[in-house]
């Protein structure tokens, strides 16, 4: 029932029905009437016509029916009275008997509620309309009219019954019009889901518009244009929402940008006076202290760098130059360390992902910084390049199942001793969910490994 | 070795160029960007070292002005900034290398000595590490003070890999030094030079030793004295 479609199906079919069963009701009661009338009149125009073939032979009033007698014993039953109501002559049923005594019993038996006040004096030449009931106890319409010298002529015929009749000519009428009145039904049921897709598409464009959002495009907004004036107070609220997420993700990011870059002058300048004044060797006891709180600044930036460096979607990089880089300029160091650092390329040219080359670098840099704190000396690390990802292994070190989620966390540590921040994964993780990637992490017979999946460059 | 040094914070300026000097260097300390590009014109120095935030401008605008004058000096880059951005828009200015504050001092005296011995002004002189030293202009490389013959290929290797030393050098760079444009040649003849002046190191007793870096090339490092 959370279709739109669907409920303005429903809707509609229920208003239809509805406006249907009123038009049915109102075509009824005017059915009932004008059935009614039609009896009326059509009885009316007969005893006019034989009021005037009223003859007077032999000093006796006398009717001649012509070519009406041919409709006695059908239905219809005429008859000639007197200026008492008494019957002269009749054909068919015999005659009703119209003295004003007698129709004041019926004045309040009109069915229809229509007031036949005016018809009962004979004397007035207006028709007397009177519906009663004859020996068999049906339902009659009886018209009668004063003719010359004050004679009466009659005419009766069955009263139809009007729920057949009608139903009748309802189902002539429907049997006419069924499709007209089922088409438009049709054609609503089939136009409801277009108008409420086409109504809908600027929902879709701007819910597309919101799924692209990151925390690294907080200052985009959702384009009002087109959006149905209905729909605009959501699409204002949501921008506004934005609005106050942006300034407080910017507040946040910046405040750690800030404060790593504002701590950085001064530590250097600690750092240049102590070692000024301490001998060479004693420098390298305070160098671990100091290398560790440059990681941390380090490790920060490249944090507030991970969330929030805008992405360049359609960027391409080479995992296989790369990793060369990145091998080169580290490998110093993880040499020194007492480690040994080897790169595997898949084949000699180029290894084209999508992906940011800046945030892949870090991401890389990070996880070679992270295999060399976990390995034993005289350990060899592997950066390996494939068709779509890259991966760096270290041994000596196991990584147990249950910390495999955990240890992507920001500050987790496997041991609250040792000199990492405790950021590096963490900052892979962001980079390559920012970037639509992946990291797995295998570990086995004392052999660990991460390895980054990146979808495939266009030019590859 | 003479070393200029802009740098506008005090405290890091004034330390920094007394840890130099005790080392050995002779430092002018300048605080902008201004006097840095003044003293260039008007000194000769072999390296300078360029805070990138200076008061009237960045170091980044220094160093392309730097070369653009084509002085051919060796530039380090100090920053307080490093991202990612910020260390490839250096190097790509044309720095020739680049550190992170807060930095160790004995890292930005390694530095100055790498870029003295990879791109110093005087080519000729003499590259000496630990107990072997390389003339460029004999071609010859002696250990102890005592003479080790070389090929012409092998002091090729050799003096790349003295002016690299703790670098990585990679097999394609080698082949560029040995080899020239036209000349066919393959990783094998490469590996063979380098197998060659490693026997050569170890057989005089050189406390210099070439490692591998599988897929990518080699380092030479000084052995560190036990």
């Amino acid at each position: 029932m959370n279709s739109l479609s669907l409920r303005l199906v429903i809707a509609t079919t229920i208003v239809f029905m509805a406006s249907l069963s009123c038009t049915f009701a109102v075509l009824v009661q005017e059915a009932k009437y004008g059935l009614f009338r039609v009896q009326r009149n059509s009885l009316t125009v007969q005893v006019d016509t034989l009021a005037e073939r009223i003859r007077i032979v032999d000093g006796r009033p006398t009717l001649e029916l012509g070519d009406l007698a041919e409709e006695v014993g059908k239905t219809v039953s005429y008859a000639l009275l007197d200026r008492q109501g008494r019957v002269i002559q009749s054909w068919g049923l015999k005659g009703v008997d119209v003295s004003p005594a007698v129709i004041e019993r019926y004045d309040t038996d009109d069915p229809f509620g229509f007031s036949i006040e005016r018809w009962l004096d004979p004397n007035s030449g207006d028709p007397v309309m009177l519906i009663l009931p004859d020996a068999g106890g049906r339902q009659r319409v009886v018209v009668t009219v004063v003719a010359r010298e004050g004679l009466f002529v009659q005419a009766s015929m069955p009263l139809l019954d009007s729920n057949i009749a009608i139903a009748d000519v309802l189902y002539t009428f429907t049997e006419g019009t069924v499709l007209a009145i089922l088409l438009p039904l049709l054609l609503a049921m089939i136009a409801i889901p277009i108008i409420v897709r086409l109504t809908l598409k600027p929902i879709r464009r701007v819910s597309r518009q919101a799924q692209e959002m990151e925390a690294a495009t907080l200052d985009r907004r959702l384009s009002i244009n087109r959006v149905p004036t209905e729909m605009r107070g959501l699409v204002r609220a949501f921008n506004d929402l934005l609005a106050r997420l942006d300034t407080a993700w910017r507040l946040q990011r910046e405040f750690t940008a800030n404060a790593a870059h504002e701590l950085r002058t001064p530590i250097a300048a600690l750092r240049a006076e102590v070692e000024a004044i301490v001998p060479a060797p004693a420098r390298s006891v305070l160098a671990v202290h100091f290398d560790k709180v440059a990681r941390l600044l380090a490790q920060l930036l490249a944090l507030a760098e991970a969330d929030s460096r805008p992405i360049d979607t359609a960027a391409h990089l080479d995992l296989t130059a790369l990793a060369k880089a990145v091998v080169t300029d580290m490998a110093p160091a993880v040499l020194a360390s007492g480690r040994d650092i080897a790169v595997e390329l898949a084949g000699d040219g180029p290894t084209l992902v999508r992906g940011d080359p800046g945030l892949v670098e870090i991401a890389l840099r990070n996880l070679v910084d992270n295999a060399v704190r976990h390995s034993r000396p005289q350990s060899a690390i592997r950066v390996v390049i494939d068709e779509r990802s890259i991966s760096v292994s270290n041994t000596g070190s196991d990584i147990p199942e249950e910390v495999r989620e955990a240890m992507f966390e920001r500050f987790w540590k496997k041991d609250r001793r040792t000199g990492g921040s405790g950021l590096g994964l963490s900052i892979v993780d962001t980079i390559m969910t920012r970037l639509g990637g992946s990291v797995i992490v295998s570990s086995s017979s004392g052999t660990a490994t991460f390895a980054l999946g990146f979808q495939l460059g266009s030019g590859a | 070795m003479r070393v200029l040094f802009a740098e506008d914070d005090e405290a890091v300026g004034r330390a920094t160029a007394s840890s130099l000097t005790a080392a050995g260097f002779v430092v002018d300390l300048v605080e902008s960007r201004d006097d840095a590009l003044h003293a260039l014109k008007s000194h000769s120095y072999d390296a300078a070292v360029f805070d990138i935030l200076l008061p009237d401008g960045s170091g980044l605008e220094a160093l392309a002005e730097v070369r653009r004058s084509r002085l051919d000096l060796p530039v380090l880059l100090l920053t307080a900034l490093g991202s990612v951005d910020d260390r490839v828009t250096g190097l790509n200015t044309g720095a020739d290398d680049y550190l992170v504050k807060p930095f160790s001092i004995d890292e930005l005296i390694a530095r100055l000595r790498a870029l003295q011995r990879r791109l110093g002004t005087s080519v000729a002189m003499v590259l000496a590490v630990e107990n072997t030293s390389f003339d460029p202009t004999s071609r010859m490389m002696s250990v102890d003070g005592e003479h080790v013959p070389l090929s012409r290929a092998e002091s090729i290797v050799v003096e790349r890999f003295m002016r690299c030393l703790g670098r990585v050098v990679t097999k394609e760079q080698l082949a560029e030094s040995v080899y020239s444009f036209n000349e066919e040649y393959t990783d094998n003849a490469v590996e063979v030079h380098v197998h060659r002046v490693r026997r050569k190191l170890e057989g005089s007793g050189a406390k210099l030793s070439i490692r591998t870096v599988r897929g990518l090339g080699y380092i030479m490092v000084a052995d560190k004295t036990p």
